[in-house]
């Protein structure tokens, strides 16, 4: 499995200020494979959350191509890229991201209810991906009442369920303390070994211990780190 | 897991409860409003077949001084009468076509009723007013000393009631009309003559010397062909001395103008609510949306189509609509049926709820507007949903 | 702890609509006034009957609140409900109303205590159920 950035820029128009266009990336190119991981680091605002999010198919970008396997990923219409989204990605955005109304369990199998496919089978690898992460007795919970740690291994849970062939993690332990990071890392080298392409965007100066590959975004263009 | 549409309705019981109240009153503004417009027309359709002449003639004084029409459309009771040779007199007439004679009394509180209560004689060989709706109610042939009560009178098939001494037999139960009639009792005009003599011979009639064998209180009549009735009406006054003919339409033409005042209030009123009610809809559905932003950019990133969100969003509007609507219109009908009678005195009008397949639309119609309304209001949020930009609405909060 | 809270929450809807029947059918949906000559006629008496009836269905609502006994519960739902089925059919069934429909124990008076015991009828009846169910 290849998810390549073929020479992908993503031009933004600003609301205000005299000069309008700016290159948010600029002219990016990149391979993710099955089993390994990658790590993106950058200051805030050098481009790295947008090429995250077109290559997990969010974000269309404005020349180049996305392509998985040597297809353009944005010339599907938007169900089956959606679709695709689902079954062959799993994204752990920035921040908290649960569905309150949703109890833990029903939040990590919301990727399979949103296509009505959640069984028993299902339930039951959510349940160990739960217990796996430590939270497996929190599962008939409100998140409002979990701590951004376990809020964040939900998250986790929920961007792996569907045993995705590519993971995106965006800034996974942005407030979290060194002994809940350490098990995330540890968690997403885990499922690289397993066979999923891993493509972390992080400001975390140990993720390197993790990474096959590091690469720096400085002003949307894109460096190998060292 | 139950659907996710449910769960976010559920999840929020308070926002839920009150926007499914907003949309529960909506509705039973709409629906109580509706029935009561319709039945209004219904109580003046029924108020037209009932009286079911096209002109109808009493003594001079009984329409000058509104004694007919205080009887026969304000429910008050009175009785009014003038000789029987005008009957033929009338009849002799080329304009006239089908005649027939009305007796009138009240009777007093007495044993029978805690109020005075109208009585109406026909005769049932040139009757064509009164018998097909006997007929229609389930009625046959009168016997001597047997009645027939309006629907609001609280007696039925069996009961004896007495007027001025008079034992009579509940013959049958008239259906329900919506007019004054609906508190008259009918009988024949040999059984009305006996009470109108035991009433004279008790010193309770306010006319002394009498023979009721010799009166009519009223003649319904309808034109003969080739005249219309504007001509019958104006052929009685012209030639008919100590008489009054009316055309039952002018009779009704009061009634009519107050009843489409009414009916045209009852609909502005329901039109502003509505609007009022989408308006109010629209805010609550995109306040509650817009809180929503990030659920919905994670659904996004979860592989939700734009049109699966807003699909979502939708539902939740519709489910919301739809539920309440149901709930108003159950309170309407709870409201509407047992308190009905209490609606017409309010009103003073005509009033004649129609029946369960009118009722049974009008519950339809309701749901359908509330579930256009919800879709209404949810179309912006749900638009605006579909285009959401997730990398924005994610990165915004932190 | 939460089934317990749920009957004592059908105690106080069941309180609430039982006093509701008691204080409306003397005030704003009473019967008939009296007669020119100061004499109540018999729909006075439907009245009383349901005023009655009103304060003693608030009272087992109370008990229901009060006991926490699974068994009693369940016993006060069902006097509860019976007696606001005979409330319901009390007006003009038991005790007949005035003649006419159109006076106002028949258009204001009869409706309110049918609607309201029936809706006291329908919660206990819930009342009953939920609280036989309960694990207690």
């Amino acid at each position: 499995m290849k998810l390549s950035a073929e020479n992908v820029t993503k031009e933004f128009i600003r609301k205000t200020g005299k000069s309008n266009h700016f290159s948010a990336v600029n002219d990016v190119s990149l391979t993710l494979e099955s089993g390994r991981l990658t790590v993106l680091n950058g200051r805030s605002g050098s481009g790295k959350t947008t090429l995250l999010n077109m290559l997990s198919g969010l974000l269309s970008p404005t020349k180049g191509r996305i392509t998985l396997d040597g297809e353009d990923i944005y010339a599907l219409d938007d169900k089956r890229l959606s679709r695709l989204r689902n079954q062959r990605f799993g994204v752990i955005p920035q921040g908290q991201t649960a569905i309150h109304s949703l109890t833990v369990l029903e939040n990590i199998l919301l990727p399979f209810s949103l296509y009505r496919e959640s069984g028993e089978a299902e339930q039951k690898y959510a349940l160990e991906l739960a217990e796996r992460l430590g939270i497996a007795q929190l599962c008939e919970v409100r998140p409002a009442e979990l701590s951004g740690g376990e809020l964040r291994r939900m998250a986790i849970a929920r961007a792996v369920i569907r045993r995705p062939s590519v993971i995106f993690a965006d800034e996974p332990t942005g407030d979290l303390d060194d002994e809940n990071t350490a098990l995330v890392f540890g968690f997403l080298r885990e499922l690289s070994a397993q066979g999923s392409a891993v493509f972390i965007v992080t400001h975390e100066n140990n993720a390197a211990g993790y990474a096959d590959e590091v690469y720096r975004m400085n002003g949307g263009k894109l460096e190998i780190s060292e | 897991m139950k659907s996710l549409t449910l769960k976010n309705l559920l999840g929020r019981p308070v926002r839920t409860a009150a926007l499914t109240a907003l949309a529960a009153l909506l509705s039973f503004a709409v629906f109580i409003g509706t029935m009561i417009v319709l039945s209004l027309g219904n109580g003046l359709d029924s108020l037209e077949a009932r009286l079911g002449a096209e002109v109808m003639t009493v003594p001079y004084e009984a329409a000058t001084k509104k004694k007919f029409e205080d009887v026969i459309l304000q429910g008050m009771t009175g009785y009014f009468y003038m000789d029987k040779s005008k009957l033929d007199e009338i009849a002799a007439l080329d304009s006239v076509g089908d005649i027939s004679a009305q007796l009138y009394l009240a009777s007093t509180g007495s044993n029978c009723c805690s109020m005075p209560v109208q009585i109406i004689g026909f005769d049932p060989e040139t009757d064509f007013t009164v018998t097909p709706w006997i007929k229609k109610s389930g009625g046959g042939q009168l016997k001597e000393l047997d009645i027939v009560v309006g629907s609001d009178l609280n007696a039925f098939v069996g009961d004896k009631l007495s007027f001025y001494g008079v034992e009579c037999n509940v013959a049958a139960k008239l259906d329900k009309t919506g007019t004054t009639y609906d508190t008259t009792v009918f009988t024949n005009i040999d059984t009305i003559d006996r009470l109108i003599q035991s009433s004279l011979d008790k010193g309770m009639n306010d006319f002394k010397n009498l023979k009721p064998e010799n009166i009519v209180s009223c003649l319904l009549i309808n034109s003969a062909d080739g005249y219309s009735p504007e001509e019958t009406m104006n052929d009685i006054n012209l030639h008919v001395k100590k008489v009054k003919a009316l055309r039952s339409k002018n009779m009704i033409s009061g009634i009519s103008s107050s009843l489409d005042g009414v009916s045209g209030m009852i609909r502005t009123l329901i039109i502003a609510v509505w609007a009022l009610g989408v308006v109010i809809l629209l805010l609550a559905f995109t306040m509650s949306v817009n809180e929503r932003r990030k659920e919905f950019a994670v659904l996004r990133v979860m592989g939700s189509s734009r049109s699966k969100l807003a699909g979502m969003v939708f539902k939740e509007a519709l489910s919301v609509c739809i539920a309440g609507s149901a709930v108003g219109c159950v309170i309407g009908l709870i409201v509407l049926i047992p308190f009905g009678g209490a609606i017409e005195q309010k009103l003073s009008l005509p009033y004649l709820l129609p029946g369960p397949a009118a009722v049974l639309m009008c519950v339809g119609g309701t749901l359908i507007l509330a579930a256009a309304s919800g879709a209404a209001a949810a179309v912006l949020s749900a638009w605006r949903m579909s285009r959401i930009d997730t990398g924005l609405v994610l990165r915004g909060d932190n | 702890m939460e089934k317990n809270n749920k009957g004592i929450i059908f105690g106080i809807v069941l309180t609430v609509l039982s006093l509701a029947l008691c204080i409306g059918v003397k005030t704003a949906f009473k019967a008939c006034g009296p007669m020119e000559n100061g004499m109540y006629m018999n729909c006075h008496k439907a009245e009383n009957a349901a005023a009655v009836a009103g304060a003693v269905l608030a009272v087992l609502s109370v008990l229901i609140i009060a006991i926490k006994n699974k068994g009693a519960r369940v016993a006060l739902s069902a006097l509860t409900a019976v007696g606001a089925v005979v409330s319901a059919i009390l007006p003009n069934n038991v005790i007949k109303l005035c003649m006419m429909d159109t006076m106002h124990c028949h258009t204001t008076m009869r409706p309110f205590i049918v609607v309201v015991s029936v809706i006291i009828a329908v919660v206990s009846a819930v009342s009953l159920i939920v609280n036989a169910v309960s694990k207690d």
